[in-house]
């Protein structure tokens, strides 16, 4: 089908622009149908293609539909045109034809005349007779006339003598030949003309039509040999009865008479079927797109015309349609598509990113404000509440004790808030650092629960239940431990009326899947959980599994940010062993509903308003409990049911220190050695609610049992307390908890017990302070939890003599002995006065050198507890000269650019052999800078220097002494 | 007497804070004082003072050269940012940070204009430093009487 639409326009023109030679080339491949002009006539017309291309019967059936008819028609009236221009022409021929011949008789008549003539007067005739020439001059018929001129133009040659008798006889002759070819072209000319006559009634409509249908066939054929197109025709059955497609893939003789199932099979073929079957219904032609994945052809596009086929009566008969392949173009649009989403995709992004970003920018600054806005409040508050804390030692009426009582309650809350703030920005920031101490996780259980235990107010049950595989010993930040066990402790009682809170410690038995520890450090010790917890654990498990990543990226952190103060640790990272602790704090009270869990570890959230409102508390302990905890590279987890009880986990990996350590360390392990069968091993503790009266009516003074009541109101995690009475050096330190000077003031006579060296005190402060606890509660249980007494009395010294500083706070009388050394290393005069006129005040002992490179030469001989470096000098600078120091430390001798002179170095080791001591284990004296804050002088370049922190100049009393709190360990 | 002139001496002292001569720092050095350092803010200040003057002697006369070493310039500058970054003289800091800025853009004529500025508001803080150093003085003279 389909030529109907071509034939038409292009009819007129076919016959005379059709190339002859086209059609034998393109026979085979050309498949289109020709119609003839109606039923009858296509009887007679030649199909010159192989009948098995087309079904031809259908042809017949086709012809009948009103398409059909009216192509007749117009081909009929065609026919007629034509055949009345032929007469007309043929008309014209025999006119000409005739007068020709009258012509010709008239000549003939002439010639014969003059040959007479001729004989008898001897004229010579020389003119030659061209007898057509007058009719072939301006005739149609060219070709013919060629070959007469051809005869006339023949010489005559007369060899004979002019005149003579034998010259006329010979040219009587010739003429006489002339005459009768001229009667025989005269014959031939009327024999062509009947063959043309025949000719012409011989033309019949069905011949020409033949060669119209053919010549279309040919230029449908030239314009579609190369499109991509399939043309169709198929019946009510949908079976195939004409096909062109310029790639078959099939033979003719496979479609014809076949519907698309039998052929193909595959997606988008029940689509198009379905589609036909519609147009055929509906009879509305339809353009659709089909996409096909078949495996004849693979998976093409094809955009379908579907028109529906009528019989003259208006029945459907069948559908034509063209398909053309548009896969490339599809590919291309999707293409296009994609990229168009992707682009919006990515402009959405960008926007989002943009937002994102300014957030942020946003929030950093106000967390900074937040930072700095604490700082300025700490500072006048820590005044403020160490004067009431002097003050309260003074003598004071009973009333006037009380409004003082309740001064420093409210001002401890507003300095924890301070504290909280502070420590989550610090820990945001990056800056927290973590301590690596030995502690006994058992102890701090254990004197975290005698903490809350004294501090209760509800009738709760604390208990405590520690694993058999849990370590004596391990390696870890101890005070932040603390500082979360305590803040979750302190929350669930805050949030249980009655039942119990309890503390489980464990090991895991399987390290965090996906948490690797770098450099083999630590080793997956393989303990069974124990059973009381290990229901527990494994429904916690997944939401572990959640969080390891973090986790882990955060552990590496901790690990690179956090340990190395204590070089000890390095040094036996090779033989340590390391294992997963999880603790879980657990408690009877009214839960978390589960829309709140996620808010839970963001700042400032609190599971709803109604419980800021009824239970107080800023927000902030949960969310640093994360934080810490993420630091440490562990992870927090919580699980809880409302009105039963909530579950706090985290997991915490712990090195376990090798025993070796401590054998240089004899105050220390001997003793705790020895506990071990009792309290070391205790697995368990229980604080019953009526043990409570007990503890508050026994030993301890009213003092300390009303600051303590006053941690609990303002629900002061003990810990932090502790954390700062550790570090405080004395100075207007709000932290520092009077009453516990007053209750270890009898055991000042022991004061100065000498300590060789930091990493003892370390050592010791750590001890001390968790026996200290111990001692005071201990005392007030009956001595129920046994430790040394011996022991406590030694090591109650260094902390004994800090307190006392405490006290007197601007007496710069402190013991020598306890006097921290400090290298004041700036070149700037005025800076030098200032800065150490406040060293000296807060009690520490300064040296001061103008220059880096002096700086180098002071540590080469005495040993400082840390350096406070100028960056900008001249000579040599404060990077430069931290880099040499830090590649001291870590090498054990100085580049030889700055190497000390050998005698001198002997001296310096043999005057003090506390420096020899240290230096053997390589201490790290932490090296503070103190910027400008200028273009020249980045923190980043200070830390990347290997200096531990900064603090910005001018120095004030605020930003020397927190420096000094958190790199003097021991203080 | 003394009353009067502490009166005198808080006033100028909080004209001095009000007026962004001096900052917070000042505070510092004034908490810094005390009996086992009585006249620390008196040394200080007189410190500072003579080292300013030699500092912008120093600087005009490096600026002064044909071919002015402005890393020298620089470090000068920088002396005197942390010295009065030191006592609080936070309006001198502010204008030695502006003249550092002039420095690294090796801007001589920038350079001079600010070391003009930083010399006025140096003069100026001297003159109030001297005042207030014989307030204290005149003070501390009374003392003794009452």
């Amino acid at each position: 089908m389909g030529d109907e639409y071509l034939a038409e326009p292009e009819d007129e023109v076919a016959p005379s622009m059709w190339p002859e030679n086209i059609g034998d080339k393109h026979q085979k491949q050309f498949k289109m149908e020709k119609l003839g002009k109606g039923q009858d006539a296509l009887k007679d017309v030649r199909f010159q293609e192989k009948p098995s291309s087309v079904d031809f019967q259908r042809l017949m059936e086709l012809a009948n539909s009103e398409k059909g008819v009216s192509q007749m028609q117009y081909f009929v009236k065609h026919w007629e045109y034509k055949r009345a221009n032929t007469a007309r022409l043929l008309k014209e021929q025999i006119g000409f034809l005739c007068q020709q011949r009258k012509e010709i008789e008239q000549k003939k008549q002439q010639i014969l005349e003059e040959q007479h003539f001729q004989d008898e007067s001897y004229y010579a005739v020389k003119r030659q007779v061209p007898i057509l020439d007058e009719v072939y001059k301006d005739e149609w018929k060219r070709p013919s006339k060629k070959s007469d001129d051809l005869c006339h133009n023949q010489e005559i040659k007369i060899d004979a003598e002019y005149d003579s008798i034998s010259y006329w006889k010979e040219r009587a002759m010739q003429l006489e030949k002339t005459l009768e070819a001229s009667f025989q072209r005269e014959r031939s000319l009327e024999e062509k003309l009947e063959e043309n006559i025949k000719n012409l009634q011989s033309h019949t409509p069905v011949e020409e039509f033949s060669g119209m249908l053919q010549r279309a066939d040919y230029f449908l054929h030239l314009v579609l040999q190369s499109a991509p197109i399939v043309i169709a025709h198929q019946d009510t059955d949908l079976r195939y009865r004409f096909i062109f497609n310029h790639f078959p893939t099939l033979a003719d003789e496979d479609v014809i008479g076949k519907t698309d199932y039998e052929i193909l099979s595959g997606e988008g073929i029940e689509e198009m079927n379905n589609v036909k079957k519609e147009v055929m219904a509906s009879g509305i032609p339809t353009k659709r797109e089909f996409i096909f994945n078949t495996p004849l052809f693979g998976a093409k596009t094809f955009v379908t015309y579907i028109e529906p086929v009528f019989s003259k009566s208006g029945e459907t008969i069948g559908v034509n349609y063209v398909a053309m392949d548009i896969t490339d173009q599809v590919k291309r649009r999707e293409k296009m598509a994609d990229i168009r989403v992707r682009e919006a995709v990515q402009k959405a992004k960008e926007t989002e990113l943009s937002r994102s970003l300014h957030i942020t920018e946003e929030t950093m600054r106000a967390k900074q404000m937040l930072a700095t806005m604490s700082h300025e409040i700490r500072s006048p508050l820590s005044g403020v509440l160490s004067m009431a804390e002097i003050l309260a030692t003074t003598k004071l009426d009973k009333e006037q004790y009380q409004l003082l009582e309740v001064m420093l309650s409210s001002g401890d809350l507003v300095l924890q808030l301070i504290n909280d703030i502070l420590d989550l920005s610090k820990v945001e920031s990056g800056a927290m650092k973590l301590e690596s101490t030995t502690f006994r996780p058992r102890e701090v259980v254990k004197h975290v629960l005698q903490t809350a235990a004294a501090s209760l107010k509800k009738e709760l049950t604390l208990e405590g239940c520690i694993g058999d595989d849990v370590p004596v010993e391990v390696t870890g930040d101890v005070l932040r431990i603390r500082q979360i066990l305590t803040n979750l402790i302190s929350n669930a009682v805050k949030f249980t009326h009655e039942g119990k809170v309890g503390i489980n410690l464990h090991v895991l038995d399987k390290q965090p899947p996906g948490c690797r520890i770098e450099g083999g450090q630590l080793h997956m010790k393989a303990h069974s959980a124990s059973s009381v917890t290990a229901a527990e654990h494994s429904s916690a498990s997944p939401r572990n599994c959640d969080k390891d990543t973090l986790g882990c990226s955060n552990h590496e952190d901790a690990c690179n940010t956090g340990i190395p103060p204590n070089n000890n640790f390095g040094e036996h990272d090779g033989g340590e062993e390391a294992v997963w602790l999880r603790c879980d704090v657990y408690d009877t009270g009214i839960g978390i509903p589960e829309k709140s869990l996620p808010l839970l570890f963001k700042r400032y959230m609190q599971a709803s308003t109604d419980h800021a409102r009824k239970y107080g508390g800023t927000g902030l302990g949960l969310a640093i409990c994360k934080q810490l905890v993420e630091l440490m590279g562990g992870t927090l987890n919580v699980v809880s049911k409302e009105n039963e009880g909530s579950t706090f986990s985290f997991i915490l990996p712990c090195k376990i220190p090798v025993k070796e350590d401590h054998s240089d360390d004899p105050d220390v392990m001997p003793s705790s050695h020895g506990d071990f069968t009792t309290s070391d091993i205790e697995g368990s503790f229980l604080f019953k609610p009526q043990a409570r009266p007990c503890l508050l009516s026994s030993g301890v003074s009213v003092m300390n049992n009303k600051f303590i009541g006053c941690n609990l109101m303002s629900y002061h995690p003990p810990s932090i307390l502790e954390n700062h009475k550790l570090f405080s050096n004395g100075f207007a330190s709000a932290e520092d908890n009077s009453a516990n000077s007053t209750s270890t003031a009898s055991c000042q006579s022991n004061g100065p017990s000498t300590r060789s060296t930091d990493e003892e005190q370390l050592d010791n402060a750590m001890v001390i302070d968790l026996n200290r606890q111990a001692e005071s509660i201990s005392s007030s249980q009956g001595g129920t939890t046994s430790v040394s007494g011996p022991n406590i009395h030694e090591e109650k010294g260094p902390c004994k003599v800090l307190e006392d500083k405490s006290l007197h706070k601007k007496s710069k009388c402190s013991p020598s002995s306890n006097k921290t050394k400090i290298l004041l290393v700036e070149d700037n005069k005025v800076n030098i006065m200032v800065a150490k006129s406040m060293l000296e005040q807060l009690g520490h002992g300064i040296d001061i050198v103008n220059n880096g490179m002096q700086a180098i030469h002071a540590v080469q001989q005495c040993q400082y507890d840390i350096i406070l470096m100028d960056v900008h000098m001249p000579e040599m600078d404060g990077l430069q000269a931290t880099k040499f120091i830090r590649s001291f430390e870590n090498t054990g001798c100085w580049d030889t650019s700055v190497k000390p002179e050998h005698d001198q170095m002997i001296s310096s080791s043999a005057l003090s052999s506390d420096c020899a001591c240290i230096r053997k284990q390589g201490k790290r004296v932490p090296i503070i800078a103190m910027t400008a804050n200028s273009f020249a002088e980045s923190a980043e370049e200070c830390l990347a220097a290997g200096m531990d922190s900064y603090i910005s100049k001018p120095v004030n009393f605020q930003n020397i002494k927190e420096c000094l709190q958190r790199y003097l360990p021991s203080q | 007497m003394a009353a009067a002139l502490t009166n005198q001496l808080h006033a100028l002292v909080n004209n001095m804070f009000a007026t962004g001569l001096l900052d917070e720092q000042f505070q510092q050095l004034q908490m810094l004082q005390d009996s086992s350092a009585p006249d620390f803010v008196s040394e200080v200040v007189t410190l500072f003072c003579d080292d300013g003057e030699r500092i912008i002697g120093e600087l005009a006369r490096q600026l002064d050269q044909p071919n002015v070493d402005f890393d020298r310039v620089d470090s000068f500058a920088h002396q005197l940012k942390g010295s009065s970054a030191s006592v609080g003289a936070q309006q001198v800091k502010n204008t030695c940070i502006q003249f550092r800025e002039f420095c690294q853009q090796r801007s001589r004529d920038g350079c001079l204009k600010t070391l003009d500025l930083v010399r006025t508001e140096f003069y100026d803080l001297r003159n109030k430093f001297q005042v207030m150093l014989q307030l204290e003085k005149q003070i501390q003279a009374c003392y003794p009487k009452h």
